[in-house]
């Protein structure tokens, strides 16, 4: 039997595509004239093929924390600020091949138009801003729940040094931000591809480790494999894995 | 109908003898009146731009239009020009082909400027002037309405309007355009207040500006471009003047900097521009537009970060560009005209055409029932019955319809020919018709 649908990496990582995808139709209905698709669907398609690589990993465990709101938060947090971060990697190369192009005097055609130096390095604060927020409301859901579970967290869990490791790093970048955008556009679009980067690695970090996946032997179920009838079928929370 | 265009365009003639042949309001009334005293029944337009002067002349008979050679001198002696000057300068065409050359010029195609819209609105401006003195009659009527129409086709169905092509527009509609997403919310300094200067304000307000800093070395200058500004606009677009003296401080805070000055050097080196750019608090790009010749702005300027120097050349090869996009049009506006010019001649002729074929309707409607009246009486004599009587009137009916047919037929297919008018008069003449 199957896991039921959003309670695996995989499906985490399809729905993060798919909240992606919503934002790439937003942009094209309000933008119809700026080539943005050329950057975001590589991406929204590198996210498919991340879940289709992560596809045999196993389920989440949710049997402990049923019913907690702080799951959806959690998951919803995690996919809202990685949406973000690649949104922005989109927004900054879009920044670094409209200023290069800007600078050189070799203005847009028509076809390949992109939207306006000023919209992109916005768009570029916006999701660092927005990502960094996301991450750590994906990190105290993610403490919260493993309080509800276990009574205390284990700080040097995997899972809690990789997305705390992020968010360090995402409010740095938000910080200095604002001193890089001075210096120049480009050096903002910097900060963008550099927490494009880290996410990367988190992401990578954390789907080889076994965070959020159901644990062998402190379960009553130890002995059994996980039942796929207890998980609940809301379907936002399956994106959710508490911390450990 | 007939139409005749005499006149000049930058296409054949130079400018100083256009200029020797131009026409003012009054001398165009003048001269129309004239005109029209000699030939009562003649339509007249008068179209004097600074790039062409042409005289249509239009009527629904070859007897009530002056020919060609008669409005050529008559536009020569109205200025008291020499023939012989202008022998080889003074364009003219006639019926369709004039038609196509009044819809070619009112879609722009064929201004010096490709696309540019000013010239529908003069050659509306000039209809009107004919149409308030009574100089047009139906034929100009329908003719310039329907130029009109066909500028609009063309407008909506080419992209020939779509580009900016003038220095001023392209540098604000294209390049400040890929810089910033608004202008109402930027600080915007203008140095000079020559042509340029007064065009990229137009084209700031047009892009939304609301606030922007003039600088001027004679401050009179800046505040009577100031107050013209104010007054044009009632108050949408503040212009706040500066002193010469203002322009570092002003450099170090704008986002967008237009320079348009006179000055033979540079008014800004890289020397004294670097220490300004590294005072600079602001975020986001600082584009400059230097639409001055010889630059304003030391070409190395550009090359500091965040700061982005366009300067007339860089912008002239998005204004060619712009040029050859509006020529790849060409082809798609000609068809268009070449279809409208069919469709209206068609039209008029059928109009026409229309009093000489209801005419013609009626004589030979006359005599079939004179006929049928004196065949009815005879048989209703000799015993025929009502039935007999209807059947005859019936094949009346067919045998006149049947015979007017071809006649009408072609008619009707020399609508859009230039046959047409020859076929009315043979018509009236074989049918001895009186409208």
């Amino acid at each position: 039997m199957q896991p039921s649908m959003y309670t695996t990496m995989y499906s985490w990582s399809l729905l993060a595509a798919l909240v992606l995808a919503f934002v790439y139709i937003v942009l094209s209905i309000r933008r119809p004239t700026n080539a943005i698709g050329a950057f975001l669907l590589p991406l929204i398609l590198a996210m498919i093929l991340g879940a289709i690589a992560v596809r045999s990993g196993e389920p989440f465990d949710r049997s402990e924390v049923t019913g907690s709101l702080w799951r959806p938060v959690h998951g919803g947090a995690l996919i809202l600020g990685t949406v973000a971060v690649f949104l922005g990697f989109a927004a900054a190369l879009m920044n670094l091949v409209q200023e290069y192009r800007l600078k050189t005097k070799r203005l847009m055609t028509k076809e390949w138009r992109l939207p306006s130096l000023e919209y992109l390095h916005a768009m570029g604060r916006n999701c660092l801003v927005l990502s960094t927020v996301a991450i750590a409301m994906g990190l105290v859901s993610g403490v919260v729940l493993n309080v509800q579970r276990n009574g205390s967290v284990n700080w040097l869990e995997s899972g809690i040094v990789f997305c705390a490791g992020l968010l360090v790093w995402l409010v740095l970048a938000s910080v200095l931000e604002w001193e890089a955008a001075r210096r120049g556009t480009s050096w903002s679009a910097y900060l963008n591809i550099a927490s494009f980067a880290i996410v990367l690695i988190a992401l990578i970090l954390v789907f080889s480790t076994p965070h959020g996946r159901s644990r062998m032997g402190t379960s009553e179920k130890s002995n059994q494999p996980p039942k796929l009838s207890d998980q609940a079928p809301d379907a936002f929370s399956l994106a959710a894995r508490p911390l450990r | 109908m007939i139409m005749h265009m005499i006149g000049c365009s930058h296409h054949q003639t130079p400018l100083h003898l256009r200029q020797r042949l131009a026409f003012s309001p009054e001398q165009a009334n003048t001269a129309l009146s004239s005109l029209k005293q000699r030939y009562p029944n003649v339509e007249t337009v008068l179209l004097s731009t600074c790039n062409r002067v042409e005289l249509y002349a239009a009527g629904s008979d070859p007897s009530v239009v002056p020919d060609v050679s008669f409005l050529q001198q008559f536009l020569l002696d109205f200025h008291h020009l020499n023939p012989l000057e202008y022998a080889n300068h003074l364009k003219n065409c006639s019926d369709t082909a004039a038609v196509e050359h009044l819809f070619t010029v009112a879609s722009s195609l064929d201004s010096l400027v490709v696309g540019e819209s000013q010239i529908l609105a003069q050659v509306k401006q000039a209809y009107e002037m004919s149409r308030l003195h009574q100089f047009a009659g139906p034929i100009v009527h329908a003719a310039f309405q329907h130029a009109s129409l066909v500028a609009k086709r063309v407008t909506n169905e080419t992209e020939i309007h779509s580009r900016r092509i003038s220095v001023p527009s392209v540098a604000i509609s294209e390049v400040a355009a890929q810089f910033f997403e608004r202008f109402d919310d930027k600080d915007i300094l203008i140095i000079g207040t020559g042509e340029m200067g007064e065009e990229a304000l137009r084209y700031l307000q047009d892009a939304g500006a609301l606030r922007v800093r003039l600088i001027n070395r004679s401050i009179d200058n800046a505040r009577a471009l100031a107050a013209k500004f104010e007054k044009e606009f009632q108050g949408a677009l503040q212009v706040s003047v500066e002193l010469w003296e203002n322009l570092p401080i002003r450099l170090m805070t704008a986002d967008l900097v237009v320079s348009t000055t006179a000055a033979t050097e540079p008014i800004m080196t890289l020397a004294t521009f670097k220490p300004l750019h590294a005072k600079r608090k602001k975020q986001g790009a600082q584009l400059i537009l230097d639409l001055a010749v010889p630059r304003d702005f030391e070409e190395p300027i550009g090359n500091l970060s965040n700061v982005y120097l366009y300067s007339v050349d860089d912008l002239q090869a998005a204004c060619d560009r712009n040029v050859d996009f509006r020529r790849q049009q060409w082809p798609l506006a000609r068809k268009i005209i070449a279809e409208e010019t069919t469709r209206f001649l068609g039209d008029l002729h059928h109009r026409h055409a229309g009093p000489t074929i209801a005419a013609l309707r009626a004589q030979a409607n006359q005599i079939k029932l004179q006929e049928l009246d004196r065949l009815k009486n005879r048989l209703l004599s000799q015993g025929v019955n009502e039935a007999s009587l209807e059947e005859i009137s019936e094949s009346f009916e067919r045998l006149v319809n049947k015979l007017l047919h071809p006649p009408l037929q072609s008619l009707r297919e020399e609508s859009a020919g230039d046959q047409q008018a020859s076929l009315l008069i043979a018509l009236k003449r074989l049918f001895n018709i009186k409208e």
